[in-house]
Formats: structure tokens, C-alpha cells, sequence
């Protein structure tokens, strides 16, 4: 199995547009000697302003880097570099057998990823621990029920005058729930400031905002008497992280996971990557969060339109979508078409479906079969071959991939709008929204 | 009243004033699994019950949520015969769009030369930048294709790709702006039909329009356009007036070029002098006056101000300027070089070399062009007309000969004098010179913004150095785009 990568791909790993431009000049045969490729990985020697050449490797699973220079970007220009030399002419990528120091190094890393397989939870003060989530419990409660009274008095004074509210207005109550430790809860309040500025139709969205904080706080009183995937969706809803051990300790569904659409969510500081996988075989989506914070890189470096055999686990809930990676096998090479691609009244009834069993969830993963995408006077939509319709968010590079004809899609239902992640058309993937961090 | 309207009025309103009506549901009707969950909303206060309904009802809706009908489906973009540029091609179209900006034009060019066009995706792009910069617009058009053209119509940026419309109601309905580029347009495809759509409108046209279209005929332009700009000879505007004869002064053999020959008859001859009367010399004896067809043919009455000519002077050196110089070779029987040294041995040196100039640039006569160049400028000055008015061999061969001692000015001349895609010859002796003459600390800025400009010119088939070789850190990037500039253009040629 050869090892491909494409521009689009690598643009996605740089950790700026400067690392970008630098190794794209680096990027030329007459830089670099001693290149090869196996299966797991790819190599080169790149001669810098140095007096030794720099060697420069990447493992193919994860991707990860490693480089003799000094730079503490990562991955650093000689990375990049090298995967773009293997994108434009990987008939340079003349040697299969890897040399002693990709040897040791790819072995190492496998002994490093077995280690951290095999390595179990430590020992834990049961007692301690216990008493920690009865505190967090508690204030949670009290957090909800004040909650609670400020949306009655909300819809007492009714919403006609909310739009004029100040930040103030919202930031109190969302500052009062972080304090109360449930900064879920706190986020879909601070949302409900945009939504009171979002224009036409924002009394819908803010009753359905309200409806859902409503269905929380009733859902948490009675909490115990719930089933248990639905008390563990409760708690992701109010913001309780899950310990990632805990979920990797949880049954793994291997598969060949299709990268089938990655964007990037920019919160101050704080950088959320999403990624959706889909499984070739199984046909099951996941969602794989990674965070980052100010400059640095993401640690899951996952490729859209690529695919990778993977063991992953979810989190537990009624309709788990979220996910964790526990071990990466291998990559392979990408279907063809977007797999479990659907008409529009299927993929609402897995909306449907998906909302009944988690009602908190936000945004669904969604692959549409033959949709065109629509610019219309009243709003853009995407429109299936049995005439249905789905209002999509605006996006030129997807109107041109369409050019008025239908195309395969991924992407996101948040339950008012389709966001584009990923078209398949002309034979190609073509990544939509991609480095836009909205 | 369905319950969700209910709901959404009293939101609005807020419970205190308008409280929902209790129980929600009329039963009447049997029970839905949502009348159920609804009969069990507690009795705790208006503003709960409305909030525990809301929680209800949306949840409820949100689980049973079905697509709408979408709207008709308008007309797809016409197919492209076209092929897509190879992949490696949109790899570098993406890096120009995101970091190397001045190198659109030549990645355009190149598409448009292999016959290939750019990759879907980018066509936004494409047509942000076209609507920055006008000299963009006619490759980003033609590249993109019907795609660009369709995809242009939901955009009200993008109007301009659609607004050079084959038909002709632009021409009656537009803006000036639109029917100049219309015109412009037409012009260069039925020069003709422009000029007759020209002349149907012409008298009721304001002075400024008449200029800007007579402005916009450089192209196709021929002696049919003679009746047409000699009758625009008798045009009220002064300004429409000159445009017309710089245009006349530009073909030959016009009949303005004709009358000034007429008019020059006898006043400029050819006398020996010096010893045993072995230097030419030409004389000239200028105009005593203007009169009103002189005037008519744009011959200026006043000099310009600061002008080194006395009147006469100007106006006879106008008239020369009107004259393919060629004339005045066959005339004398003597080569461009011979009347330039003649001219030079006498007073009139000035007015002679003056009305070449512009005659020569007017009429391209690149044998004059090159001997003005070569005997009329001062040593280390380039006179960048000259230059520009020469096809780009002959540019350089031109640059190359003016070459002289100081080569750090030289250098700064090159861009300025040669802003067309340089030989490898060309390309390889700037960059010898550019060795030998580094950087002065003073110099620095316009070093940098010469090999800015060189990066983008010059050819990318010379010997690059090896990163490490650099002689100067300033040339880093000079190489760095040159390097990248010829891995773009080999991803457009098929792999050998």
C-alpha cells in the first residue's frame, strides 16, 4: 500500500501559513537526498543552513514528525516539506528500505503506543473521588434551579425586548453557572446573546434555546430515575468531562474510518478541531475533538478524505457521536464516494432518531446523496433528487464545486442549517470550510 | 390556534400579560404521545407551565423534523470543453492565492496557454481578486470560463464577469464605464462594427465621452478609421481633437502624415560644412506661423510651459513628430545613424532629435529607436520611452549595450526600463551584475523593491545557486520565488 498525501492535506498540518510558505520552498529536489518510503513511513535528508543535513522523518501513523533542526514549530518547515516533495513527485521517494535512524525511531514509537495501551488506571482514593462528584453534583443543582428562576422571569417580561439587552444581560447568568461548574450550561447561555442579534426568525431560535436549557434543567432534578445512557448524555450536556480512560477502556469499534470532514472552531484562545469520522464498513459516524491552545499544534493530526484503520471508542450516551481514537493500524486509501450517503428525508429521519434518544445533541453528522446546492432570493439550500429541500450555510467554493449539479456532501445539521464540510464531485474530494475557523 | 403559534405569541409577550391557556391541548381530539407528556405539566405558576410546554413541544418537533420542499432548481453552468490543470498545477494555483499574490497573472497566463482551466474550488478566489484589480479581470474571465461566469451571477461583487455582454444593449443602456469597456471589448474583435456603433452616437455624445471612446480605439486600429478620425479633426474639443491626430500620426501613410510632409517640403535640407565641407549638417528653417489647418491638424499653438523651444521651433518639431521617420532616410538617402550625427553637427539639433523621438516611439521604427537610443541619450540615464516602445529582444539587446561603468544604477533600470518576461540570456548577465555590484547600505530599499520586481520577470530557466551559495541575504527570496516560478511552470507541461 503506498502512502499518498495531498495539498489540501498537508495545508491542514502546518501549524501557520509561514511554516507553509517556508516549506514550500524547501520543497525541491535539489534540497533534499537520501528520500525514501515504506509503508509506515517517509524520509529525507534536507541539506539547511547547517553543516550536517537535517534528517527529517514522518510516521505515517498519526501522522507523526521528527527532525534533527532546531525549531520548535511542529511540525517544522523540513516536515512539510517533505510531504509536499512526496505529493509533486513521489518518484523522487526512490528508497524502500529505511535506514537505521527511521528504524529505530518508527520502533520506539510502536513500543511508546503499546506502553500506553497496556498502561491501566492508577490506583484511585474511591473516597475522595466520591465526594468530589457529590460537591460538583450538588452545585450543579443549585446552579439549575437559578437558572431556572431567571428564564421565568425571562418569559414573564416575555422576549419582545431582549434584542436590546446588553452583553451584561446574558453574561451574568452564564457567569454564574461556570461558578456552579457547569460551563455547558454556561455556553448555551452566552449563545443566546447571538442568537437575540441574528436576525429574522430569532424568536424561533430563541424559544428552541430556551426549550432545550428548560428540558435540562428538568431532565438533571430527576436525574436518577433516568435511564443510563441518558443520564450520561445529561452530563455532557451540563459540561461534566468524562475521564478519556475511562472511554478508552470502553468496547472499540474497528474500522476503516473515513475522514470524511474536519473544521475548526476558534474560541479566544482556545481552538477546537472536529473531526468526523465515518466507517467504511460499518457505515457509523464519530466525532473526534481535539484542542489547542493559542499557536500550538493539534494532537490528533487527522487528514480529510483520507482513511485510517482504527480502533475508536465512544463516549458513553444514547446516541454517542463523540470519540476517541485508542489505536491507529494503518492508513488506507479513500472510497471513492462519501460512504452512507443519503437522501434528505433519510438523513432527517436519523436526525429524528438521533434527537429522540439525545435531545441535547447539537450539531449531527449528515452525508447527502445528489444534493444541489441552491443561491436563492429567499436563502441557500441544498435540494435532493425527490425535491426536498435543507436551508445550507452560504458557501461559494461549494456553489462552484456544484456549478448548479448535484454532489455528494458531508456535514453538519445543527438543527437549522447544513454546514458543507466535504463535497465529492468530478471524481475528487474537495474539502469545504477548510483552515475557516468561524 | 396550533399550540406553537400559542407558544411563540406568548413568548413574545411574556406569561405575565399574556399567559398561555391551561391545559395546553384540547383532549378532545385523543391523546398524541406529546398530549400525554402535556397533560402532566404541573400547575406551578404560568411562567413554568409555559416553560416546561416549550421544552415539550420542541423536543417533540425536533424528533419528527422533516426536509421541506426546496426551491426549483435554476439552469447549471454551461460544460467546459476544457480539461482541469493537473493536480500539482491547482497545488501551486492554491499557494499563489494564498501567499504570492503577483504571481496570479503568470499562473493565468500559463493556464490559458496549456489550454487548461483552474480547479473548481478556486474560482472564488479567483473572482475576489479579479474584483480587486482590473488588469485581472479578462484572464480571470477566460480562465474560469462558463463557470466563472455562472457562479458570478450570485454574487453582486462579481457582476463584471457577466457584464461584457455579447450583445449590444450595454452599449445603448450602460454607464460610461460599461460601454467604454463594451467598446473596448468590440473593438478588439470587429473593429469595424465599433466604429459605425460610434459613429451612430457621436454627435449626441458629451466632449468627455467622445474622448474616453476615441481613447478606447487603439486597437484594430487601421487606415479605415481615417475618415472617421479626420472628420473628428473638426471636433469642437480641443482634447477630442488631439486624440484624433495622435491617433492619425500613428499609421502611415495617413493623410495628416501627408500634409505635414507637404508642409515640411524644402525647410529642412541637408548642407556640408566644416573642413573641405566634409560634415553634413541639416538645416532647418521652421515655420513663420500657424495657420488654421495647421491648427486643425493638433499642431499647439502655445509651447508648454518650462519648454526649452521658442514657438517656431515647437511647431515645426511637431510637425516632424507627425512624420514616419523613415521618410526622411529615403529622402536623404542616408541611414537613421547618418541624419542623427548630421542633425547633431548642426543648430538644430534639439528640434530634429525631439520630433524623431516622438515619431519614432508613434511609429515603433525600431532602426531609429535604437540609434536615438544609442547616440542621443546621456551616459547612465535610460530614456525608458525608448525602451518601452521596443519589442523586448530588442529591449534588451538595447539595455545590454547601455551598459556602463556604474553598474548599481544600471541595475536599478532594469526593472523600470525592460517590464517584460526577460530572456535567460538577459536574466543570467543581470544577475553576473548583481554579483558584482551588492547592495549599498543606502541603497537597500530600492534593492529590495528591484528584485521584488525582478523576481516576477525574470527567467526562471537560469542556473540557481544552491540555498547555501546565496552571496547575499537579500537574494534569498529573489531565488526563492524564481525557484518556485519555474516549478509552476513545469506542473503545466506534461511530464516527459
Amino acid at each position: 500500500m503506498a502512502i499518498s498525501v495531498t495539498s489540501d492535506q498537508i495545508n491542514s498540518l502546518a501549524p501557520d501559513a509561514a511554516s507553509l510558505k517556508a516549506a514550500r520552498s524547501l520543497a525541491s529536489p535539489r534540497t533534499w537526498s537520501e528520500l525514501g518510503r515504506d509503508d509506515r513511513a517517509i524520509w529525507g535528508a534536507c541539506q539547511g543552513s547547517a553543516k550536517d543535513p537535517y534528517r527529517t522523518q514522518v510516521d505515517w501513523q498519526g501522522p507523526a514528525f521528527k527532525c534533527t533542526c532546531p525549531s520548535r514549530k511542529f511540525p517544522c518547515k523540513h516536515g512539510l516539506a517533505l510531504l509536499l516533495l512526496l505529493a509533486e513527485q513521489p518518484a523522487l521517494f526512490i528508497s524502500t528500505e529505511a535506514p537505521e535512524w527511521v528504524a529505530s525511531w518508527i520502533q520506539s514509537r510502536s513500543q511508546r503506543a503499546e506502553a500506553k495501551a497496556a498502561e491501566t488506571a492508577g490506583p484511585v482514593d474511591e473516597a475522595a473521588r466520591s465526594k468530589r462528584v457529590e460537591q460538583r453534583f450538588s452545585r450543579i443543582s443549585q446552579g439549575l434551579e437559578d437558572l431556572e428562576l431567571w428564564l421565568r422571569d425571562l418569559v414573564e417580561q416575555g422576549l419582545a425586548s431582549v434584542p436590546s439587552r446588553g452583553f451584561d444581560f446574558w453574561d451574568t447568568p452564564a457567569a454564574r453557572l461556570v461558578d456552579a461548574q457547569a460551563p455547558g450550561v454556561a455556553r448555551r447561555v452566552r449563545q443566546m446573546a447571538s442568537i437575540a442579534a441574528s436576525g429574522e426568525a430569532w424568536q424561533t431560535r430563541m424559544l428552541h434555546a430556551i426549550a432545550q436549557l428548560e428540558l435540562l434543567i428538568a431532565g438533571w432534578r430527576r436525574i436518577d430515575a433516568l435511564p443510563e445512557a441518558t443520564q450520561a448524555d445529561l452530563r455532557t450536556a451540563v459540561g461534566i468531562p468524562v475521564p478519556q480512560e475511562d472511554v478508552l477502556a470502553s468496547t472499540a469499534h474497528r474500522d476503516l474510518w473515513f475522514v470524511a470532514g474536519q473544521r475548526i472552531d476558534a474560541d479566544d484562545r482556545l481552538r477546537v478541531q472536529r473531526s468526523w469520522l465515518i466507517g467504511a464498513i460499518k457505515e457509523r459516524a464519530a466525532l473526534i475533538l481535539d484542542f489547542a491552545v493559542g499557536t500550538a499544534s493539534f494532537k490528533t493530526n487527522l487528514l480529510p478524505a483520507s482513511v485510517i484503520d482504527a480502533e475508536i471508542c465512544f463516549f458513553p450516551g444514547a446516541a454517542p457521536l463523540r470519540a476517541a481514537i485508542r489505536a491507529i493500524h494503518g492508513a488506507a486509501d479513500a472510497p471513492s464516494i462519501v460512504p452512507g450517503r443519503k437522501s434528505l428525508a433519510a438523513a432527517f429521519e436519523d436526525f429524528g432518531a438521533r434527537s429522540a434518544a439525545n435531545p441535547w445533541t447539537e450539531n449531527q453528522p449528515a452525508s447527502l446523496h445528489a444534493v444541489t446546492p441552491i443561491a436563492g432570493p429567499s436563502g441557500w439550500f441544498l435540494r435532493d433528487a425527490a425535491g426536498a429541500g435543507v436551508p445550507v450555510r452560504p458557501d461559494f467554493t461549494l456553489l462552484a464545486v456544484s456549478g448548479g449539479l448535484p454532489v455528494d456532501l458531508f456535514g453538519e445539521w445543527n438543527g437549522e442549517q447544513f454546514l458543507a464540510l466535504l463535497a465529492s464531485a468530478h471524481g475528487r474530494y474537495i474539502p469545504l470550510q477548510a483552515g475557516s475557523a468561524a | 390556534m396550533t399550540l406553537r403559534a400559542r407558544l411563540h405569541a406568548t413568548a413574545l409577550l411574556g406569561t405575565a400579560q399574556h399567559p398561555l391557556d391551561f391545559p395546553p391541548v384540547d383532549f378532545t381530539a385523543g391523546g398524541s404521545p406529546l398530549d400525554e407528556a402535556l397533560a402532566r405539566v404541573g400547575s406551578t405558576g404560568a411562567a413554568q407551565r409555559f416553560l416546561e410546554s416549550a421544552a415539550l413541544l420542541v423536543a417533540y418537533e425536533r424528533a419528527g423534523a422533516t426536509p421541506s420542499p426546496a426551491p426549483p432548481l435554476s439552469p447549471a453552468a454551461e460544460e467546459d470543453s476544457r480539461s482541469r490543470c493537473s493536480r500539482k498545477a491547482a497545488g501551486y494555483l492554491a499557494a499563489v492565492l494564498a501567499e504570492r499574490r503577483a504571481l496570479l497573472p503568470e499562473w493565468l497566463s500559463l493556464a490559458l496557454a496549456a489550454g487548461v482551466r483552474p480547479p473548481e474550488e478556486s474560482l472564488p478566489a479567483l473572482l475576489e481578486a479579479g474584483t480587486g484589480a482590473w488588469a485581472l479581470r479578462d484572464p480571470v474571465r477566460r480562465a474560469g470560463g462558463p463557470l466563472a461566469k455562472w457562479l458570478a451571477a450570485s454574487h453582486p461583487d462579481w457582476l463584471w464577469v457577466g457584464a461584457v455582454a455579447e450583445d449590444e444593449s450595454a452599449w445603448e443602456t450602460g454607464t460610461i464605464e460599461e460601454r467604454v469597456a463594451f467598446f473596448t471589448r468590440l473593438r478588439a474583435s470587429n473593429p469595424a462594427r465599433a466604429r459605425e456603433l460610434l459613429q451612430g452616437v457621436w454627435a449626441a455624445e458629451p466632449a468627455d465621452s467622445r474622448r474616453r471612446f476615441l481613447e478606447a480605439m487603439n486597437a484594430g486600429r487601421s487606415v479605415e478609421d481615417e475618415p472617421f478620425l479626420e472628420a473628428a479633426l473638426d471636433d469642437r474639443s480641443a482634447v477630442v481633437r488631439r486624440v484624433a491626430a495622435e491617433h492619425l500620426a500613428r499609421f502611415a501613410p495617413s493623410r495628416l502624415c501627408e500634409r505635414m510632409k507637404a508642409r515640411l517640403e524644402g525647410r529642412i535640407r541637408i548642407a556640408r560644412s566644416g573642413f573641405l565641407g566634409r560634415k553634413a549638417v541639416i538645416e532647418v528653417e521652421p515655420f513663420e506661423d500657424v495657420d488654421a489647418a495647421m491648427a486643425r491638424d493638433a499642431i499647439e499653438k502655445k509651447p508648454p510651459a518650462g519648454s526649452q523651444f521658442g514657438a517656431r521651433a515647437w511647431w515645426t518639431m511637431q510637425a516632424i513628430a507627425a512624420v514616419h521617420p523613415s521618410y526622411w532616410a529615403g529622402l536623404f538617402e542616408r541611414s537613421a545613424p547618418e541624419l542623427i550625427e548630421a542633425a547633431k553637427n548642426g543648430q538644430w539639433a534639439d528640434l530634429l532629435l525631439g520630433g524623431w523621438q516622438s515619431a519614432a516611439i508613434r511609429y515603433r521604427a525600431l532602426d531609429w529607436l535604437e540609434a536615438l537610443l544609442d547616440q542621443f541619450a546621456e551616459p547612465g540615464t535610460w530614456p525608458t520611452d525608448l525602451l518601452l516602445a521596443m519589442p523586448g529582444a530588442a529591449r534588451e539587446r538595447a539595455m545590454l549595450r547601455k551598459y556602463d561603468a556604474d553598474g548599481a544604477k544600471w541595475l536599478l533600470a532594469t526593472a523600470a526600463c525592460c517590464p517584460h518576461a526577460w530572456s535567460a540570456e538577459f536574466t543570467a548577465r543581470f544577475l553576473e551584475i548583481l554579483e558584482r555590484y551588492p547592495a549599498q547600505e543606502t541603497m537597500q530599499y530600492q534593492y529590495r523593491e528591484l528584485l521584488r520586481a525582478g523576481s516576477l520577470l525574470a527567467s526562471s530557466d537560469v542556473q540557481l545557486p544552491p540555498p547555501d551559495a546565496l552571496f547575499e541575504r537579500t537574494l534569498v527570496e529573489f531565488f526563492d520565488t524564481l525557484s518556485f516560478r519555474r516549478r509552476m511552470r513545469d506542473a503545466f507541461t506534461p511530464r516527459t
